[in-house]
């Protein structure tokens, strides 16, 4: 069989990518438009019909409001650019809770976003995010979390405090009337964050990220249903679709995450 | 002919693996019409003695009778008393090559770093001359599972393009095999080397080649007649490597078939 007849499943389904980002210049101001373009070639050469995008300000030091608000306005610019294709979500630094919270009110209600995305600053179940989480409950938005339970060193220095899948499961339990989705699920320990996980119904995952370890999607699968599973590639594209491809699992349950079924509600609402 | 020189049986201390046996590997192949597979049992990493795990594969190899044609490399410890009669045997019953794996069995690519001072030889090169003597390629594995996620007891490091580049400019007869090595960072490390050697080859299983960008760069440093098929099969799901081979600017015919070249199968 040629890997393009497999492909015919993303071409004639609805597929949403939930995990996404479009750079900016390095000042945070700009968005880089070859780039961005390039990055849209490619989800219409795999058959993905709608992205979700952010872009977290990568950086240990603290992120000034002027900073992510610049940054959510890259975001916006690239919403413009694919109208009806691309969908922002709000970065936030939390330790700026007076201006995250109205940032989100900004994005949400002014521009249109979908959802909010978090990054290393803290752990998703330290009570600086509460201010912050109860305003996504009361506008009725997903929380995407940047995590993965890290092994090596250098990430341990760089990000210590990404969460993981047991900070996330903390969270959830603490809100369960908040959507969490656990970013990424198949970088780092993956089996580590399923299992802190599984039994939070409240905690999505999305499958993006580069690493493509079999039998990731089964187990997935397995242990939280497709419902609870959204696609997206996290800028890598050929080991995210591959992945999808190669699970040994249901025709049904490859549409349903695609879909991304459970999360339809949040883009229609942006639609209107 | 479609060669993949990049897959394994065997089991893997930290995870479950699964297609993990010659049958699986069949399977795998099969659906996709990939007729060839190089392969090794990765239990060798692990043994004391390395050369158990080949008579394992080779037991494998004499009860399977699936399609995919299988061509065996012997995981090689030369760490250990007896590698290089064992190596040789190996290679007399029908095996097609030797792996290298230092980060497991302790010992450098390069004469000069740490683990190789104080032998009397320098011993991925002898292994190395003993594969010139033979006339057989040398596959080295850059990372089975990504460094984020490794169990504290793996090893933490990759090999390393300084390394590398000790061994192969010492050794230019022999055809080396280079899996799971970033085509941009590692080969970047190897400059002209690998454009003046044309028996250096890499494989797909890392780099986003959809991306018209990396995949200009990966062909600034690497000559598109040096890039296999690779799946690192089955830690991975090879679906990925076939859209990077064939959804990409990579001339996909010409990779599926370059692996038959380095395994000296044509």
């Amino acid at each position: 069989m040629d890997i393009r007849e497999k492909l015919e499943i993303f071409m004639e389904n609805p597929v949403v990518a939930w995990h996404e980002h479009f750079w900016s210049t390095g000042d945070f101001k700009t968005l880089r438009v070859e780039s961005a373009d390039e990055t849209m070639r490619m989800f219409e050469l795999v058959g993905v019909d709608k992205v979700v995008a952010s872009l977290p300000v990568n950086t240990i030091k603290r992120c000034e409001p002027e900073v992510f608000i610049s940054a959510n306005n890259v975001t916006n610019e690239a919403v413009k650019r694919y109208p009806g294709k691309v969908y922002g979500m709000a970065y936030v630094h939390p330790g700026y809770v007076k201006e995250a919270v109205a940032e989100i009110e900004r994005c949400v209600l002014e521009l249109g976003f979908v959802g909010i995305k978090l990054y290393y600053d803290y752990f998703m179940d330290d009570p600086v995010y509460a201010p912050i989480i109860e305003k996504c409950i009361e506008l009725d938005i997903p929380i995407l979390q940047h995590s993965m339970h890290v092994m090596d060193e250098p990430n341990k220095v760089r990000q210590p405090l990404v969460t993981d899948g047991v900070h996330m499961a903390n969270a959830a339990r603490r809100y369960p009337e908040a959507t969490f989705v656990m970013g990424h699920f198949t970088v780092a320990e993956w089996e580590y964050s399923l299992k802190a996980i599984e039994d939070c119904p409240n905690v999505y995952t999305d499958m993006s990220g580069s690493v493509y370890d079999r039998p990731q999607m089964e187990t997935a699968v397995r242990m939280l249903g497709a419902e609870r599973i959204l696609f997206g590639t996290d800028n890598s594209p050929s080991a995210c679709v591959g992945k999808l491809l190669g699970a040994r699992i249901s025709e049904e349950d490859k549409k349903t995450i695609l879909a991304g079924r459970a999360f339809n509600r949040f883009l229609e609402r942006a639609g209107r | 002919m479609f060669v993949d020189i990049n897959a394994y049986v065997g089991h893997w201390p930290f995870r479950k693996l699964v297609f993990n046996t010659l049958s699986g590997l069949d399977e795998l192949a099969r659906e996709y019409d990939i007729t060839h597979m190089a392969v090794a049992n990765v239990n060798g990493l692990f043994y004391k003695d390395a050369n158990v795990a080949n008579l394992e594969l080779l037991r494998e190899l004499e009860e399977y009778n699936g399609a995919t044609k299988f061509v065996p490399f012997a995981i090689v410890n030369p760490t250990y008393p007896g590698w290089e009669k064992d190596a040789r045997e190996m290679i007399e019953k029908g095996f097609c090559g030797f792996e290298l794996a230092p980060r497991y069995h302790k010992y450098s690519l390069s004469p000069e770093m740490l683990y190789d001072m104080y032998s009397p030889v320098h011993r991925a090169g002898a292994v190395m001359q003993l594969a010139e003597e033979l006339g057989v390629p040398v596959r080295i594995c850059a990372s089975f599972e990504n460094f984020r996620q490794r169990s504290d007891l793996d090893t933490p490091d990759n090999i390393s393009g300084d390394e590398l580049f000790a061994l192969l400019s010492k050794y230019e007869n022999v055809t080396a095999l280079l899996t799971s090595f970033s085509l941009l960072a590692v080969v970047g490390k190897l400059g002209d080397l690998v454009k003046a050697r044309k028996n250096i080859y890499f494989d797909t299983t890392q780099g986003g080649m959809l991306d018209r960008a990396i995949c200009r760069l990966a062909l600034s440093r690497v000559p598109q007649e040096q890039i296999c098929f690779g799946s690192l099969s089955p830690f991975n799901y090879i679906e990925t490597n076939l859209l990077r081979t064939q959804l990409s600017d990579l001339d996909g015919e010409m990779i599926k078939k370059n692996g038959a070249k380095a395994l000296g199968i044509i």
